[in-house]
This record gives structure tokens, C-alpha cells and sequence, in this order.
């Protein structure tokens, strides 16, 4: 009679110790780590992403690193140099220039390194803004339910609506030196509240309707408890896989519209490929633009390759939720 | 049922406003400058007061939307800030939109759904995985890199040209690369041609799924599919001919299937992997091994069990997705130089032409919201519950 008494004590006694209570909390996130990776990787493809995503951190490491040891400013700078050595620019790739030269004379490979962190920090900005204005929408709606539900829902029809790159533009147009970090979020809010609140409401609908809550509410949880205790940790995977799909979705659209010149981004593949477009429709002297067209190119394509598969392997992750129900 | 249509029909109506009245203000405010500005090189600031009173430039932006308004309720919308009747230009440019789009969903959708299918039963596996790899990799490829490549690849002199960077906007929305010798004789227009070409495809593909399905409930016997798409392209062709314009369509025709092209490669990706997914669940219903252990023939299971089934989710999915397609017009229309609703909405937000770019906006936002309509009204046919619970959005 005694024993379970004393056990849930010394229980409570364990978990007063801060601790003890942060390393339950690891040991605990460490298993769903584990297990989460066991379904993640038996999706290969989506492995073959994340060492894509890997590379492309290489690269923009890199670039500072190569910077300061090997390269000398004057020369490889991705926007002012210029080697006076090799004639006529663009040039074939050689020894010194990895991918050869493009039309004023910068060399390729550091412009294409130099432009990775960009990328990175668009698709970083567009990713947490899209999971936080998405998740914030969908589990008020679906926790809530009544006014809000219908305001918000009614609200992402709307916002499914607006085209995404054409309001980067616009607002781009406005305030001149749109650095990535506004054009990521401007991409990540019209995507957030639109496509995402969609998708990750459904989600928490059904999370809501599960057993768990109910006992939640009767033990007398507080809405903020239940929300942030047990709603969230249930979205969460979800939340990752549209994180993904929005990195994609705003790299592509950055890519873009700094093509067609509309940013005032001076690094970035879009402005590479940009260029050599040009050359190609001003020169058709014989010269190849392939140095310059195909490794920008291919990695726009790579990078929204890689994150693309991975949140395939995600969804996997997320699914085993969506499942239970049947 | 009844109370249901208005209540949605009612609410997308609400919709469309909010969306046509928030981007009219959101380019109107953010935008520095507006039309005027634009050639103000040779005008000074009398002058360029004269244009802005003209244009009705000079008035309160909210009278100029009160105005705009007015124009879209009576259906009159009145002229573009470069002279032509709003009507006149959607006509030129709303045809070779239809005809590359329509066109290009259809055979990307048949192409997502069949690999989708095929890889699902399949199983993960060499084949699958390649597929599947193939199929996100163009979904993902940067969009002017691709239409590039393939015109470097099929169209290498013949004149046909992609457009790079500031070029493109710079451009007018004209068809580059037809026979001049052709359309200097006629007095119709190439999106005329189009338009007529478009009318026998699909008038085409209606007689003959009509004859597949009367075929099937008649005489009990299905019509390849390869064969019924090989009478569609006939007739289509046969249809131009039926019209007498068939040197004009096969002038026009030889420019189409480039951006046709370039979009099916970009946009099957899609469909394959939703209908990769919606399969893979739906083979792992009890009802499949059940008629696996019946001893049914493979193509049976696959393509009247489990295709059918997981058909639906896609449909719906796409057709939330439509609102995407304006981004995906204007960005391959604008690298490709197709002279569609794209590329024009493109330049006349260049130019800060308002008129134009509004009414394209419209045009884009009700038909996504029809469409929308149409599935809403055909899942609450299908299930009662959604009929008699309180408004909600598909479900994805």
C-alpha cells in the first residue's frame, strides 16, 4: 500500500532538482530523435537531399575561408575583381579561375560560393517565418475554433490568392537594398498565412478531436498549457516539412526576380544566369557561356532539389500522426 | 444544399473583393511614382499634369478605386493607360495563355498521374526512385535555366529567343519568331488563330471522350487511351483545317509546344509525388488485399481499386494550387517570351499601366475562386457532412 505512496514522493522529489528534470528532457528528445532518423533515413532520397543541403554549407564556409587564405581581394572578389592577366573575359575555365571568368572579369567560382549564404539566409528567413505565422494561424483556428476559425481560414483563402514573387517586387521597388533577410520574410508571411494555415489546420483539427486533449481539459489544463504542452509537440514535424517546401519556394521565387534585375542583390545566381543570358543574346561570337550558365544554375536547381527531398523524408516523419486516426 | 451554394458563393464573392481591393492599394501605395512618371524624360511638370488629368491620375486614390469599380461592376472596363480597350488587349492575351496552360496541365496532369501510379505500385526500388528523382528535380529546376536548356536543345535556329533580365520587360506583348509573309495577308490576328485553334482541341477532346464513354456503356469495350489521344490530336488538326486557317495554326502551333513544353516539364513533378503519396496510402487499405486474395488481375487492382481511389485527393489539391499557377504563367511566360496574360501583367506592372494589371488580377482571382467553388460544391454533393456542419475550407 505503502510503495506508491513513496514512489510518486520520491518521483516529485526527483523532478524538483532542475537537473534532473533537463536531463529527462534529453534523454527523452534524444529517443524521438533516433526514431524520427530511422524513418527519415530509410527514405533515400531524401538523405541524398540532406547531403545537398550539407554541401551548399560547405560552400558558403568556404567563401570567407578561401577569401582570406588562398584568394587575393583584388582578384576574386565576387563583385569588384578582376585579373588582369587573363585576356579576353569571359574566359574558359583554367588553372587560377576553377570556372573560368564571366563577362567583367570576376572570377565564377567566387561569385557562385559567395552567393550561397544569401540563398541560405533567404530560405532560412522565409522557412521560420512561414512555420511560425503558419503554426500560430492553424492551432488558434483549430484549438478556438468559432470566430477565429472562420476569420483565419477565410483569411488564407485570400491570402492563397496572392502571387508570392510579384509582392517581393513591389515592396522591393519601394524600399531600395532589400537585403535577403525582408525579402524571406515578406515570401515566408504571404506563404505562412496562405498555403500553410491549409495544410497544418486539418492537421490540428484532428489532433485536437484525439482522446489526450480531452483528458487535458478535464484534469484542468489551461488553454495555454494545452496548446503549448500538447498541441505544439504534435505539429511540430508538420511545421519542419513546411519549412522545407517554403525554402524551395522562396529561393526559387528570390532567383527570380533578381533575374529579371529587380533587386537590388548584387550576389546571387539569378544575376549570374542573368548574365550570361545577356552575353549569349548580345555575343553569339562563338564563345561559350556554359562556365558561367551551368554551375549557377545547377545550383539554384540543387538547392531546391535538396530541400525539397528532405521534406519528402519529412513527411514521413509527420505522417505516423495523420495515420493514427484510421 | 441551396443554403450551402450561397453561403459559399456569397463568401468567395467577399473574397475576391478583399483580395482585388488589397492589391489595388498595396501596388497603387507601394510603387514609387505611377504611369506618368514613367516618360517623364521629355515632359515637364505642366505637361505631366495634363497626362495625370487625363489618365484621372490626379484624383484621391480612393475615388480612382470607386471609379475602377464602378467599371468592373458594369462590366465596361474602359481603356489602358497606353490607349487600347482593356477589352481588346485581354482578348490578344488571354488565347496563347489558354492554349499553352490548358494544354500543358492536361498533359502534365495525365503524365503526374501515370508515373504517381506506376511508381506507387511499384514500391520504392531503382526504377521508382529515379522516377521519382527525375520528376522533382525539373519540378524544382529554376525556371528560365529550363526553358533555356530546351531551347537550346529542340529550337536552336529558329529564331527563337529567351528572354534574359530587363529585356523581357522592356519588350511588347507581340509573338516573336512567326512567318511575316503568312500574317501580312490576313486582317485576323494571331490570338484570333489561337483562340480558333484552342476551339477544335477542345471541341476535339469532347466528341471523342463523349465516343470512348458511349463505346464503354454500348458495346462493353474500352478504347486504348493512346489511340483516343491520337483521334484528339486528328481532330484538333482536322478541325483547323475545317476552319481554313491551318497554314496560320501550324505558323503559330510551331512556337506553342516550346512553352507548352517547358511547363509540362516543370509542373508534372507535382502531381507525381501527390499522387505517389495518395496511392501509397490508399494500397495499404484492406479492400486491396482483398482483392489481391481474390486473385484479380494486377492491372484491375491497380488501375479500378487504387487509382480511383486515390485520384481524388489530387484533384483537390490541385485545384487549391491554382492560385499558384498566376506566379507560374508570369514566370514562365516571362522566360520564355510567350505573349500571354503572364508576360503583359508583367510589363504593365513595369510600366505602372494599373487598368491592365487589375483586371488580370481579377480575371486570375475569379477563376481560382470558381474553381474552388465548383470542388466545394462537388464535395458537399458527395458528402453530406460538410453539407450541414459549419463552413469549412477542403481539407487538403
Amino acid at each position: 500500500m505503502h510503495t506508491p505512496h513513496t514512489n510518486t514522493q520520491s518521483q516529485s522529489k526527483y523532478l524538483d532538482n532542475p537537473w534532473h528534470r533537463i536531463n529527462i528532457r534529453m534523454i527523452l528528445f534524444w529517443r524521438r530523435v533516433k526514431m524520427d532518423w530511422a524513418v527519415f533515413s530509410q527514405n533515400r532520397l531524401a538523405v541524398l537531399g540532406l547531403i545537398l543541403i550539407l554541401l551548399f554549407a560547405i560552400m558558403a564556409v568556404a567563401h570567407p575561408i578561401l577569401m582570406d587564405t588562398l584568394w587575393p581581394r583584388p582578384i576574386y572578389d565576387p563583385v569588384t575583381g578582376f585579373d588582369m592577366k587573363v585576356f579576353p573575359h569571359p574566359s574558359l575555365p583554367g588553372p587560377g579561375h576553377i570556372l573560368g571568368t564571366d563577362t567583367l572579369g570576376r572570377d565564377v567560382l567566387s561569385m557562385l560560393l559567395a552567393a550561397t549564404t544569401p540563398t541560405f539566409v533567404i530560405g532560412l528567413t522565409a522557412a521560420l517565418s512561414t512555420a511560425i505565422v503558419g503554426t500560430a494561424l492553424s492551432v488558434t483556428a483549430a484549438y478556438f475554433r468559432g470566430k477565429a476559425d472562420i476569420v483565419i481560414t477565410n483569411l488564407a483563402d485570400v491570402f492563397l490568392l496572392f502571387p508570392a514573387p510579384i509582392i517581393m517586387v513591389i515592396i522591393g521597388a519601394r524600399f531600395r537594398d532589400l537585403g535577403p533577410v525582408p525579402l524571406g520574410l515578406i515570401y515566408g508571411i504571404v506563404t505562412g498565412a496562405g498555403s500553410t494555415v491549409i495544410v497544418m489546420r486539418t492537421q490540428a483539427l484532428q489532433v485536437v478531436s484525439k482522446p489526450f486533449m480531452e483528458a487535458a481539459h478535464i484534469a484542468g489544463g489551461g488553454s495555454w498549457h494545452i496548446i503549448t504542452k500538447h498541441l505544439l509537440p504534435a505539429m511540430l514535424p508538420l511545421a519542419a516539412l513546411q519549412m522545407m517546401i517554403a525554402v524551395t519556394g522562396a529561393v526559387v521565387a528570390d532567383g527570380f526576380i533578381s533575374f529579371f534585375g529587380l533587386t537590388r542583390t548584387v550576389n546571387n545566381w539569378g544575376t549570374i544566369i542573368y548574365n550570361a543570358f545577356v552575353y549569349a543574346n548580345i555575343g553569339g561570337s562563338g564563345i561559350s557561356i556554359w562556365h558561367m550558365l551551368l554551375p549557377a544554375a545547377m545550383s539554384f536547381s540543387l538547392f531546391a532539389l535538396g530541400f525539397y527531398l528532405v521534406s519528402r523524408g519529412l513527411h514521413k516523419v509527420a505522417s505516423p500522426t495523420l495515420r493514427e486516426e484510421r | 444544399m441551396a443554403r450551402y451554394l450561397i453561403r459559399q458563393i456569397f463568401s468567395s464573392i467577399t473574397k475576391l473583393f478583399v483580395f482585388i481591393t488589397f492589391m489595388f492599394f498595396f501596388i497603387q501605395i507601394m510603387m514609387p511614382g505611377d504611369f506618368v512618371d514613367q516618360f517623364a524624360l521629355f515632359c515637364d511638370s505642366e505637361c505631366q499634369e495634363t497626362m495625370r488629368a487625363q489618365f484621372g491620375l490626379d484624383l484621391p486614390i480612393w475615388q480612382r478605386y470607386l471609379q475602377w469599380l464602378r467599371q468592373v461592376v458594369t462590366l465596361d472596363l474602359g481603356e489602358s493607360m497606353s490607349g487600347q480597350p482593356i477589352i481588346e488587349v485581354l482578348k490578344d492575351v488571354i488565347p496563347p495563355t489558354l492554349l499553352v496552360f490548358v494544354t500543358g496541365t492536361a498533359v502534365a496532369f495525365m503524365i503526374g498521374l501515370w508515373l504517381g501510379k506506376r511508381t506507387a505500385w511499384r514500391g520504392p526500388g531503382f526504377i521508382s526512385g529515379t522516377a521519382t528523382l527525375g520528376g522533382i528535380a525539373l519540378f524544382t529546376s529554376f525556371p528560365p535555366w529550363l526553358a533555356w536548356l530546351v531551347t537550346y536543345a529542340f529550337a536552336r535556329g529558329t529564331g527563337f529567343v529567351v528572354m534574359g533580365g530587363g529585356i523581357g520587360g522592356l519588350r511588347g506583348v507581340t509573338f516573336h519568331g512567326l512567318t511575316r509573309a503568312l500574317w501580312i495577308e490576313t486582317e485576323i490576328s494571331p490570338a484570333a488563330i489561337t483562340f480558333q485553334i484552342m476551339l477544335s482541341l477542345f471541341a476535339s477532346i469532347i466528341i471523342f471522350s463523349t465516343l470512348k464513354i458511349l463505346v464503354k456503356r454500348v458495346i462493353k469495350r474500352e478504347i486504348p487511351g493512346i489511340l483516343i489521344l491520337i483521334l484528339i490530336a486528328a481532330g484538333a488538326v482536322g478541325g483547323c483545317y475545317y476552319l481554313g486557317i491551318e497554314i496560320l495554326a501550324f505558323d503559330i502551333i510551331k512556337l506553342a509546344w516550346l512553352p507548352t513544353l517547358v511547363f509540362t516539364l516543370l509542373s508534372f513533378g507535382e502531381t507525381m509525388i501527390i499522387m505517389q503519396s495518395s496511392m501509397t496510402d490508399v494500397l495499404k487499405e484492406e479492400y486491396i488485399s482483398t482483392a489481391k486474395a481474390k486473385g484479380l488481375p494486377t492491372s484491375t487492382i491497380r488501375e479500378k481499386h487504387a487509382a480511383r481511389n486515390a485520384i481524388l485527393p489530387v484533384i483537390s489539391r490541385l485545384v487549391i494550387s491554382l492560385p499558384y499557377l498566376i506566379t507560374g504563367v508570369v514566370i514562365v511566360e516571362s522566360s520564355v517570351g510567350w505573349p500571354g496574360m503572364g508576360t503583359s501583367m508583367w510589363n504593365a506592372l513595369y510600366w505602372q499601366n494599373m487598368p491592365l494589371v487589375m483586371n488580370i488580377l481579377l480575371i486570375v482571382g475569379v477563376v481560382a475562386l470558381v474553381a474552388r467553388l465548383i470542388l466545394d460544391i462537388l464535395t458537399a454533393y458527395l458528402d453530406p457532412r460538410i453539407r450541414y456542419s459549419s463552413p469549412q475550407p477542403t481539407t487538403l
